[in-house]
């Protein structure tokens, strides 16, 4: 460890880290947590980790297992301990809290969290339903779709809802000062300002000139600006300048172009300022309309939260961000406060730069009498739009210096070699301002030469429009990287501290969003070169899951036209559309006009969706899908197109969403409804990511934190962001402000409106620095920066940094190819032919009860259902049989004299004559003169007999067993002892007894069967064996043998229903 | 004869020995340990109950133990929530009496709150389920210990890691030549079976080391590795791969080779730690490799067909017959109810309500239930219910099904009980959800196959191949849960004090002791896998691989276990042609990989190449606009007749409300002439004419449609405020007018939603010229509820920004309509934003091209796939799961392709 981590992981107190990219803070973290228990005594159960994701929750807990294992051999109750520690998220702490304290979080005992896809739609469902009931003079000022849209973002965020709506209204005005002297400011310290001033004093043209005279207007406009005063005539002054006059006599030589070209810069600067309105900002009549509007919007407010909270409490669910706002609320009582004091010592916080304020609370209640230690680095701060807070950080790091913790940074970065450090160092010391960290490299040498940092650029080209110059950039990635790869380039390995040639798994290409991702695969697919794409997107929208919902689609409803000819184009069928446009005819809909052809190659769609259709009761949506593979081929077409494992994902993964709404019911129906209100409300489902193995990731910025690579190429530095004005701002501090449409049609903007867009445009413009902080942040040998266009969006961001290095923004050459999008290549064959096992295994039964053989001799299929599915049998004559038949042994069995004992071994709801029947039966045996020999000789009852036949064991319990004789009970209603012979012959051949007999109970008659009888079902039993082994279970329906089959209601073969 | 420790598990020879000496009753843990000695099942569980049988005393039901909870939870505890309080408080409850800590005891050991009041529910519950001779489950051994039974010779065989109530038990009840086979050792995972060594020494017991099976078994070599750094024996292997259905695979086709080889299904064994993670997907990769597989496991009853519709049939009920919730109800399997042409009525007008559904015809007599009943009451009307659907018979399709039946109807006999007490509707069916989610069955019932089991179901066995799946950190092991009730520090306090409860540490080293048993149980090979991605997370190896020393690494090739894996390999490669299938995919392919070059589009791609004569049909406005952007597009609709089902719309969607806006305008200007007409015009005209044009169009009532129609109806009525909307020096001259024409050898049709004769210059009122149009004459215009102008057909750079309705309009208008008046102008309105959104621009040489372009279209056959570049088109048009659009097609055109839409 460095002096720094040292000093960091063993600090007496509590401590807070400003830990820069690649400075071993996962590796110190688990120090400090050793120190605790080393130094102090600590238990793990007392030491709380908190992580940013459930991934970095299960690093962490390894690493310490293995350092303590390492470090502290003795101690296998921490390494025990360990296992049940709280290590986990912010969410998983608060849910803890929520669990342990229910009442006081004012949450449901047995909460759960609603599901992410589902729970969108039924949370969008409370809501309308809670406006709906809202009382009708709220909407009085308020209109229904301002109202709705005002309060969908207030309950987005509702502890910082309820202290915004909470807020008066005083300070607008000073709001509307602070922001015109804002905007003034900005306008005079703009670049173009100070040289207009400069130009406009340098020179002057002739008195009488017009130009002259629209110089002096501009420059005393700028002079009174510059003061402050007549803002609005100032600038409508600069506004209106002419620039098509002028003599070009009256001035010096080229001054009047200067001149010309100056004003008009600084009348376009104008110009903007103007249309901002900001300089000239005062409370208008919007103020005063939302003055009114406020005290309506909180009670709305409260009346919906109020509403959708109980809906919620009665459903017993959470949403994940309730989770941090009721912990919260419990952890106001001080008796929970008290109950997490007496529990935990020590607090351990990562990647504390993107707390947002509810978790900043509830942690400041939690730490009160612990020891704290936060690491995090405010410039990477990004999760802005989660409501992360970077400010936070530099409170609680002032918050424990102030109580005699410790403050450390680390600056030593093991992750990048020095040259590029410099120049990342370089990059973003003018552009971070205060935040920026110089950081020192560990490594001093670069494994390869120079550039280790590029920014490369596509000229602006006439002719060439925006989506071809994105292909050149792509086209230049995959070139870049190809050459990387094909020259070995050596890089840096971490593992073994060495150098060696470089491998796709070591480069990433990371992008702010996820859309050109898809572009870079397929350049970089086209080159050769494996691409692991992070799932991005949205499920639905693939086309694997379209076909497969198309095909659901018709399943649940044949009547469906659109999905059924949606999938016979698709490559379930691949019908051409002159095929369609053929048959396209006059039948109400589309699956009565395929009946009516006879077309081989409809003849082949018909007969498998039929076959579909049939299936669509019995089995799940997940398995017709299966099945519809099976019949089709759909996946081996699509494993063998380009991008093969994307779509194979994509597939997959559409099942896995099918089985989530199955819920276990498997009903079709339900699942179609369901997915139909995911696609229509355009609900997000994640992809799954498609299998790294070595290849090139391609993921977004947001996703590649707290990774590395040797190589990063950074790219599409010039996508535009979009920022769509919003209904409602709001924030604890200030308060909530909506912007509406008028009565005339204008937008009314209240000033505390602007105020709060203006500072969330500032905040974004800051998070978006830090975006690029953490991109760049990710490489540890060399960094590609790459855009579609010289210049706009994050580029320019970064330019002062560029200028101060010197750094050159290259331009991409290329020729015209380059502006197509490549041919993506096939997925490569596999190289050996493995074994093939296509036919099944048969049954897979090796063990099966005595009376299993009779059966399978009188019917397979009923063998089946009994045996192989262990289905019970319908019908409630069946069971009360089987119960009475189980009674009567247990009654001879036992010597059961009256119906209250022998009640106690019954069902409870069996019925009295049921119970009477089952002693009656079990007497007759005691009372039959027939029985009476066997009474009198029985050496045993109740005998476990085992046999094996081919591969199959048989298991069974003979009831009565004499000297050379065995004999079964039977309470059947037909005297049938030739279903029994292979009963009665296995446990004749297992117990060597020569004599088998079965007494009938019901018909006080006894059966022996003769040697020849045995000796006939001895012989056939082998091959009944295998009939079972090979999984033949075919039916034998006939009248006889299905009038008292259980299954009869149920067998599709059955007698009945032929 | 004395009571005997048998200290390891021994050889199958001297367990065979050993069983076939005893005389006397041999207990073992699991079925799978009962197989291993080849006798029948029967646990020590068992052998308790009989004994609590034999005293009266019977073990309370799931439901009855629960139901007692609640009413313990209404005495000892102050809260709103009874169920959620007596769910959340039963581990604790059940940890208490498991340990036999008596409520007293526990009251004294601590002051904390929740001890105390823990103390009282348990104390509260077990006197309750006294009173009728009940016990909890979970003292089912300490009560059989306390009734002093006989001692017998009992032989017990697969409690490796005995809890402290088995062991009181066992103790009780083994008599004189009793042998408990336990294993132990020296070593951190042994600590909780030293304990109980020494406490059975102390009653009595003697240790006997018994043959020790041969120590180069595999499995005991594995356990030495886990125990110290022995060298890893053959045998032994760790897959990893990249997601849980590649794993899955990968563990079934190395089965299946075993199985093909020769080896019996019940010498392989799966094992899952957690059984519900891998079960469906293993059940899935099973039936596409017809591999018999059995998934024993418990799912609750909630997660069975019947349960699911049991909850829908509550929910409908207590919400009064909503429309999805009823008709996915009808529609379920169990219930199947509704038929397809009721389907396609209801879906158009959905009923709401019990009546409106009876209107329709659907029996629901048996379904119309009070709010207050008997619980008999309440059980006979379900039941009733269950009857007249006939679920019993439709379970019956199911082996799964009809278990979960059989079991339901249990439990109704439980729930009707006290049959006296009087219950809300909504108690009744929370009794019933309650029930679904305490019931279970097998996941999948049956017999024979490889069986999947927990490695706790495994202690004691053997098999030849052992499967490990899911051997990856979170998995294995098991995370361990927090009790929110009593956590685990509070256990540690109370542990201190002397009461034997289970620590984390306790927890932890259970969890261990079951793998390093689990790894006893192969004797040929085990191999353990685990998935690298678990949906989006990535996976790390399990902790106790790297104990035992082994590294994952990638499976060497595995079979093609299946006609479908095996096509994926043969599509592109010599192959036996008699796979008809394949012959089927190979087209399919060749069509996809087509449809994805850059290739000309083909008759799969809306090339149809056949001809319809233009002149057989009269086309509308959108629909030439529809050709003019996308081909295809008009193919699908105008050839292929396809459409989305018709159904009601469950929000105001933008083609409802610009119908609603059209006709409630119409109506309401029926009267109106002049911008002066407006003025005047009634306060009441605009919503009457609203109120009728929702009627016409049948507009579903939405939640809050009051406020939101009054928010319309504002919307509206600013038109009539707005100088543009109606220009002084206008007269309107028709109103939604339908005309017929021909338009450069096209039959076109359309409707003009409104005609003004402009008289002359029309001033606006700040001076300025609201129309640059300065002739007087007609102008046409076109309501718009967007506040953009819509989209038009392709231009050159293929943007849909032609517009080709207005000047159509204003053609079609002049000859068909008014051949005497000139029409001046045409444009679109928006009454939303109350203000002009464009105008008519006339090309006619581009117009008259475009009408040969849709002839020559329809003669040729050529629909493309082929809508604008910026796709606009696609966003609204219903037929994208059709055409296969998306980033295909800018290889297709790529000098169109599309922009960035960030
Ligand atoms: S979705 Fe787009 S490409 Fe497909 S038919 Fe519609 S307009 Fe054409």
């Amino acid at each position: 460890m460095t002096p720094e981590q040292q000093a960091a992981a063993y600090a007496n107190g509590s401590v807070a880290v400003t830990a820069g990219a690649g400075t071993g803070k996962t590796y110190m973290l688990a120090e400090r947590y050793l120190y605790y228990l080393r130094e102090q005594e600590v238990s793990p159960l007392e030491i709380v980790a908190v992580t940013f994701t459930d991934k970095a929750a299960t690093e962490l807990r390894s690493r310490i297992r293995a350092l303590v294992a390492k470090q502290l051999p003795h101690r296998s109750d921490f390494l025990v301990e360990l296992e049940a520690a709280p290590i986990g998220t912010f969410h998983s702490l608060a849910r803890r809290i929520c669990s342990e304290h229910p009442d006081a979080g004012g949450v449901p005992h047995d909460f759960r969290i609603l599901d992410e896809q589902e729970g969108q739609l039924w949370l969008a469902d409370c809501f309308k339903t809670a406006l709906a009931k809202l009382p009708r003079r709220l909407y009085s000022r308020i209109p229904y779709s301002l109202m709705s849209a005002a309060l969908k973002r207030l309950l987005a965020d509702p502890l910082a809802a309820e202290r915004a709506l909470r807020q008066g209204t005083q300070h607008w005005e000073d709001l509307a000062a602070q922001l015109r002297e804002q905007a003034l400011k900005a306008l005079l310290d703009h670049p173009t300002w100070q040289e207009t001033w400069e130009t406009l004093q340098t020179y002057a043209g002739e008195a009488g000139d017009r130009l002259e005279e629209h110089r002096q207007i501009a420059v005393s406009a700028m002079a009174a600006l510059a003061q402050g005063e007549q803002r609005q005539a100032s600038l409508e002054a600069i506004d209106s300048i002419k620039l098509n006059v002028g003599s070009k006599k009256k001035w010096a030589s080229g001054a009047l172009d200067v001149v010309k070209d100056t004003l008009k810069r600084l009348r376009a600067l104008v110009k903007k300022a103007l249309a901002t309105g900001l300089i000239t900002i005062e409370l208008s009549s919007a103020d005063d309309q939302l003055v009114q509007m406020l005290p309506d919007l909180r009670e709305a407010y409260h009346f919906v939260s109020e509403t959708i909270n109980a809906i919620k409490r009665r459903a017993r669910v959470l949403t994940f961000a309730d989770l941090e706002v009721h912990a919260l609320a419990a952890l106001n009582h001080s008796h929970v406060q008290f109950y997490y004091q007496q529990r935990y010592r020590a607090f351990l916080v990562d990647e504390f730069q993107d707390t947002n304020s509810t978790q900043a609370e509830f942690l400041q209640l939690l730490t009160h009498n612990a020891q704290l230690t936060i690491v995090g680095d405010p410039k990477q701060s990004i999760y802005g739009f989660r409501r992360a807070d970077v400010s936070i950080f530099e409170q609680f790091r002032d918050r424990i210096q102030s109580w005699g913790g410790e403050a450390v940074a680390l600056n030593q970065s093991f992750r990048t070699h020095h040259p590029l450090l410099e120049q990342i160092n370089g990059v973003f010391a003018p552009v971070l301002g205060e935040l920026h960290q110089e950081l020192v490299a560990h490594r001093r040498d670069a494994p390869a030469s120079a550039p280790h940092l590029q920014v490369c650029t596509v000229p602006a080209v006439d002719e060439v429009n925006k989506p071809q110059r994105q292909w050149v950039e792509a086209h230049y990635i995959a070139q870049s990287l190809k050459e990387m790869l094909d020259s070995q380039t050596l890089v840096y390995c971490k593992r073994t501290d060495q150098l060696r040639p470089i491998r796709p798994q070591d480069i990433a290409i990371l992008s702010r969003t996820w859309e050109p991702l898809e572009r870079y695969g397929e350049a970089l697919a086209a080159a050769g070169i494996p691409v692991a794409p992070a799932g991005g997107g949205n499920l639905l929208a693939t086309r694997e899951a379209k076909d497969a919902w198309a095909l659901l689609r018709f399943l649940a409803d044949p009547k469906d036209d659109l999905a059924l000819v949606a999938v016979l184009r698709s490559p379930f069928f691949a019908w051409s559309d002159r095929e369609l446009f053929e048959l396209a005819g006059e039948r109400e809909y589309w699956w009565q006009q395929l009946q009516t052809s006879e077309h081989p190659e409809i003849a082949r769609a018909k007969t498998i969706l039929s076959q579909l259709l049939e299936k669509r009761k019995a089995e799940p949506p997940t398995r017709l899908l299966q099945l519809a593979d099976r019949l089709t081929g759909y996946t081996a077409v699509i494993a063998n197109l380009p991008g093969a494992k994307r779509r194979e994902a994509d597939w997959r993964g559409f099942r896995e969403l099918v089985r989530r709404l199955e819920q276990g019911g498997g009903d079709l129906f339900g699942v179609v409804r369901r997915l139909k209100r995911l696609v229509e409300e355009a609900v997000t489902v994640p992809r799954s990511p498609v299998e790294a193995g070595n290849a090139v990731s391609l993921m977004t910025i947001h996703s590649a934190k707290g990774l590395e690579w040797s190589v990063v190429v950074v790219a599409d530095l010039t996508r535009s962001i979009n920022n769509r004005p919003k209904t409602a701002y709001f924030d604890p501090e200030h308060g909530a402000a909506l912007r509406w449409e008028g009565e005339s049609g204008e937008m009314q903007t209240p000033v505390l409106y602007t105020w709060l867009e203006q500072q969330q445009l500032q905040a974004q413009r800051k998070e978006a620095l830090r975006v690029l902080y953490v991109a760049l942040t990710r490489a540890r040998d060399r960094l590609l920066l790459t855009a579609a266009d010289e210049q706009g969006g994050r580029l320019e961001q970064l330019r002062l940094g560029w200028e101060a290095l010197g750094i050159p923004i290259e331009e991409i050459p290329y020729e015209t190819e380059a502006t197509l999008p490549p041919a993506p290549p096939l997925p490569s064959l596999p190289d050996s032919s493995p074994p093939r096992l296509l036919d099944s295994v048969g049954s897979g039964v090796s063990e099966l009860p005595v009376t299993a053989l009779s059966e399978y001799a009188q019917c397979p299929k009923r063998f089946w259902f009994n045996y192989i599915e262990a289905h019970p049998g319908l019908g409630e004559g069946v069971a009360t049989q089987t119960q009475i038949g189980y009674l009567t042994h247990i009654a001879l069995e036992n010597g059961i004299p009256d119906l209250d004992t022998l009640a106690r071994y019954a069902d409870n709801h069996l019925k009295r004559e049921c119970l009477e029947q089952a002693l009656n039966l079990a007497q007759r045996f005691e009372e039959v003169p027939a029985f009476a020999p066997f009474r009198e000789s029985t050496t045993a009852t109740e005998k476990a007999v085992t046999l094996r036949i081919g591969q199959l064991t048989f298991r069974g319990i003979a009831d009565i067993v004499g000297d050379g004789w065995v004999l079964d009970f039977k309470t059947d209603q037909a005297v049938a002892p030739q279903h029994h012979r292979f009963q009665l012959w296995a446990y004749a051949q297992a117990l060597e007894s020569p004599q088998a007999y079965i007494a009938y109970l019901r018909h006080d008659y006894l059966h022996s069967f003769s040697a020849a009888e045995l000796n006939a079902a001895g012989e056939e039993a082998p091959s009944l064996v295998q009939g079972i082994v090979n999984g033949d279970y075919s039916a034998v329906p006939s009248q006889e043998n299905c009038f008292y089959c259980p299954y009869a209601q149920v067998c599709d073969s059955s007698y009945q229903s032929r | 004869m004395k009571r005997i420790i048998c200290l390891n598990s021994g050889s199958k020879q001297s367990l065979e020995k050993l069983t076939n000496r005893f005389r006397g009753k041999i207990i073992t843990s699991k079925p799978q340990a009962a197989r291993r000695l080849q006798v029948p099942h029967y646990d020590l569980e068992s052998l308790a109950r009989s004994l609590l049988f034999r005293d009266r005393l019977t073990v309370a039901s799931p439901l009855i133990a629960y139901r007692t909870r609640r009413d313990a939870v209404r005495e000892v505890i102050e809260t709103s929530d009874i169920e959620g309080t007596a769910r959340a408080q039963t581990p604790a409850l059940q940890a208490i009496i498991r340990a036999g800590i008596n409520p007293d005891i526990l009251r004294e050991t601590s002051s904390s709150h929740r001890v105390q009041q823990l103390a009282s529910l348990v104390e509260v519950y077990q006197t309750l389920l006294r009173k009728n001779r009940r016990i909890d489950s979970a003292e089912i051994f300490w009560e059989a210990t306390h009734l002093q039974p006989e001692r017998q010779p009992i032989l017990v065989y697969g409690y490796f890691q005995p809890r402290l109530d088995e062991l009181a038990f066992l103790d009780a009840i083994a008599g004189e030549g009793s042998t408990f086979i336990l294993s132990g050792g020296n070593t951190e995972i042994f600590t909780n079976n030293r304990e109980a060594l020494q406490w059975l020494q102390q009653q009595g017991w003697c240790i006997s080391n018994g043959e020790e099976e041969t120590p180069d078994s595999l499995g005991k070599q594995l356990q030495q590795c886990f125990l110290s750094e022995a060298a890893v024996p053959t045998g032994v292997n760790f897959h990893a791969y990249s997601h849980l259905e590649a794993e899955v695979r990968g563990v079934l086709a190395q089965v299946k080779a075993l199985l093909s080889q020769g080896v019996a299904a019940n010498n392989i064994v799966l094992v899952a730690r957690d059984e519900t993670l891998y079960g469906s997907t293993i059940l899935d990769v099973a039936w596409e490799y017809e591999l018999p597989v059995r998934a024993l496991y418990d799912i609750p009853l909630q997660e069975t067909r019947v349960g699911v519709w049991l909850r829908l049939l509550l929910e409908t009920i207590q919400e009064n017959f909503p429309f999805e919730l009823t008709a996915e109800l009808l529609a379920h399997p169990l219930a199947e109810q509704l038929p397809a042409q009721l389907w396609s009525e209801v879906r158009k007008r959905p009923p709401q309500g019990l009546q409106h559904w009876q209107e329709l015809g659907i029996d629901f007599s048996t379904l119309n239930w009070g709010q207050q009943d008997y619980r008999a009451e309440w059980v006979q009307r379900l039941q009733e219910v269950l009857s007249d659907f006939q679920i019993r018979q439709n379970s019956g399709f199911w082996a799964r099904e009809i278990v979960a039946f059989y079991k339901l109807q249990e439990a109704l006999v439980t729930l009707s009980a006290p049959e006296t007490e009087r219950i809300s509707l909504e108690a009744f069916a929370q009794d019933v959800l309650d029930t679904l989610a305490l019931l279970s069955v097998p996941a999948q019932p049956g017999r024979g196959g490889v069986e999947l089991h927990a490695p706790l179901s495994l202690l004691g066995t053997r098999y030849q191949y052992v499967f490990v799946l899911g051997s990856a950190e979170g998995i294995l092991p098991a995370p361990i849960e927090n009790d929110p009730v009593l956590d685990f520090q509070e256990r540690k306090q109370l542990m201190r004090a002397g009461l034997p409860l289970e620590s984390a540490a306790q927890t932890a080293q259970r969890e261990a002791f079951s793998f390093y048993a689990l790894l006893e149980v192969a004797t040929t090979a085990v191999t353990f896998s685990y998935p690298q991605l678990l949906g989006k997370e990535e996976l790390l190896p399990s902790p106790y691989l790297e104990q035992l020393g082994v590294k994952p690494c990638s499976p060497s090739s595995l079979p093609i276990a299946s006609p479908e894996e095996a096509r994926r390999v043969d599509l592109r490669q010599e192959h036996s042609a008699s796979d008809a299938v394949l012959a089927n995919a190979i087209h399919a392919w060749r069509v996809e990989q087509r449809r994805e070059s850059s290739q000309e589009p083909d008759e799969y791609d809306g090339v149809v190449g056949l001809p319809i004569e233009p002149s057989s049909r009269v086309f509308s406005a959108s629909q030439l606009t529809a050709l003019g952007q996308c081909p295809f597009k008009w193919f699908a609709e105008g050839v292929l007749n396809l459409k989305e089902l018709p159904e009601a719309e469950s929000d105001l969607s933008p083609s409802l409300k610009g119908q609603l806006y059209h006709r409630t305008l119409e109506l309401a200007l029926a009267n109106v002439k002049h911008a002066e007409d407006l003025r005047s015009l009634d306060t009441e005209q605009l919503p009457t004419a609203f109120a009728q044009a929702e009627q016409e169009l049948a507009c579903p009532t939405l939640p809050g449609w009051d406020v939101r129609r009054a928010e319309h109806l504002e919307v509206l009525s600013r038109n009539f405020a707005e100088e543009k909307f109606l220009p002084p020096g206008t007269e309107i001259v028709a109103l939604e007018t339908q005309f017929k024409a021909q338009w450069y050898g096209l039959r076109v049709r359309g409707r003009v939603d409104r005609i003004d004769q402009r008289s002359q210059q029309a001033p606006s009122s700040d001076g300025g010229v609201i129309c640059n149009c300065t002739d007087s004459g007609l102008v046409l215009l076109d309501y718009k509820t967007s506040s953009t102008k819509p989209a038009g057909i392709k231009n050159e750079a293929a943007k849909a920004n032609i517009d080709i309705q207005l000047p159509l309009y204003m053609e079609a208008v002049q000859t068909a309509l008014y051949p005497d008046e000139p029409v001046t102008d045409a444009y679109y309105y928006s009454v939303t934003k109350h203000k002009k959104l464009a105008g008519a621009k006339r090309d006619k040489s581009a117009l008259a091209a475009f009408a040969e372009q849709v002839k020559s279209s329809l003669q040729t056959g050529y629909y493309p796939v082929k809508p604008d570049v910026d796709q606009h088109v696609c966003r609204f048009c219903p037929f994208d799961l059709v055409c296969r659009q998306g980033p295909r097609l800018n290889k297709k055109y790529p000098s169109e392709s599309t922009h960035e839409s960030d």
